[in-house]
Parts: C-alpha cells; structure tokens; sequence
C-alpha cells in the first residue's frame, strides 16, 4: 500500500486534487480490526475549471498514461484498487480539509477522523455501514465533545442517539 | 437448575467479554499488521465471492 500511497500523494503535488483523504473502509481499518473491504477509498477536495465544473478526466488520463489499469470506476494502483470519491456534500469536504496525517510504513498519508467517519457513516446507513458503526462504536478511540459537534451541526444526533438506543436494547 | 443457569450466565459473559478484549487488542495492531491481516480476509472472502452470484470481481490487493 506504500507504493500505491507514494502515486497519489505524486497526484496531489502534481494538483490533480487539491487535497485528499483515506476514508471508507480503509480509513476506518486505522482505527477498528481488520474487516474484509477490497477499495482504497480515497475522498477528494476536486480541482475546479474556470467555469466553476469539476472533471476527474485530468485524474483518469494522469493515470492511463503511466500505465494503471482501469477497471469499472477503479483505478489499480500498484496493486491496489483505488477509488476517487469528490467530496460530494459538506460533512465529507470538512472530514478532508479535517483528516490527519498518518505514517504508514515511511510513507506519511492523511486519513479521515475516526469522529467525521462515524458521522459519514450514519448519513450514509448503509447496512455495511452500520454494521461498521457498531464495531467503531466498541473499538475506536473517539472524542465525544467532537463526534458531537459534528453531529449536532450536520443534523445527525437523533438518528446516531437512536443508533445507541437500539444498541444499549439488544 | 437456577445455580446451573447462574453458572451458565457467567460463563456466556465471561466469553463475551474474552472476545471484546481480543477485538480491541486487535484494533489497537500496527497498520501494517492490520493491513496484512485484511489481504488475508480478501483472499478468503474472495474464494466464497468470485464463485456466486456477486457479479463485481473481487481484486485482492498485491502488497509486497
């Protein structure tokens, strides 16, 4: 995952983002066990053209000409499948600017707070991230003066109180 | 029988609570380990999915 984090952080001093975060199941797999996921997901703050239009196509030609595969909407980055997500609401655009930089192996990267995770997840609710969600809520380190901050300011206390409810009830 | 259902509750428990201790232990590994670990789960979860009906093909990630 090394080599895979030295291209894209190649991408990012080259502008074909202007900023970039680990998050998705790898983001979390920094701060939980080991749970099965195939994706590098990789959440990015988007170059705009002049007329205001974000275009991944500079991203995608970028990585064509030095020979990566792509397959579906992935790009196979020495090895790895890695997946461009543009920051697609508010709460994802904070959790980049906000993420935190992380070594892994020599390699420094930055990732997604455990506590923006926890709040994408919930707005998400996928059954995968729920499922995600509980396994965070037991394991990870989180600040809750954070967590709730977030929470309260994107609109998601009462569904993630209900979450704990229904937890605390099982 | 109650003495029995006691014993048997403490027991469940302290399973239970065995097996939160190891699941936190495990969130606490280096990076590298976890990374190592998940392209072991890959590959297992890969061998039950690419053989269903799970159309998306599975990619297990090349890390060395």
């Amino acid at each position: 995952m090394d080599k895979t984090l030295i291209v894209i952080d190649r991408m990012l001093q080259e502008g074909l983002f202007r900023k970039y975060a680990i998050g998705g199941g790898i983001g979390a797999l920094f701060y939980i066990e080991p749970m099965a996921t195939f994706d590098l997901d990789i959440f990015i703050l988007p170059v705009e053209d002049p007329a205001g239009l974000i275009s991944l196509s500079s991203l995608y030609d970028w990585t064509a000409k030095r020979g990566y595969a792509h397959v579906q909407e992935q790009i196979i980055i020495e090895g790895i499948p890695v997946q461009f997500i543009p920051a697609y609401n508010d709460l994802v655009a904070e959790a980049v600017t906000q993420s935190v930089e992380k070594k892994y192996k020599e390699v420094m990267t930055y990732v997604v707070r455990p506590e923006y995770l926890v709040a994408i997840m919930l707005q998400t609710s996928r059954p995968k991230d729920l499922n995600r969600l509980g396994v965070f809520l037991e394991e990870a380190e989180l600040s809750m003066d954070l967590l709730n901050s977030i929470l309260d300011k994107y609109g998601l206390k009462n569904s993630f109180d209900k979450l704990r409810k229904g937890r605390h009830d099982e | 029988m109650t003495n029995d259902i006691k014993h048997h509750n403490a027991f469940v428990d302290r399973v239970f609570e065995g097996k939160k201790e190891y699941h936190r232990n495990a969130a606490k590994l280096p990076i590298e380990e976890k990374v190592r670990i998940l392209v072991e789960l890959q590959k297992i979860a890969a061998a039950i999915k690419n053989n269903d009906t799970i159309k998306k093909k599975r990619i297990i990630w090349q890390i060395d």
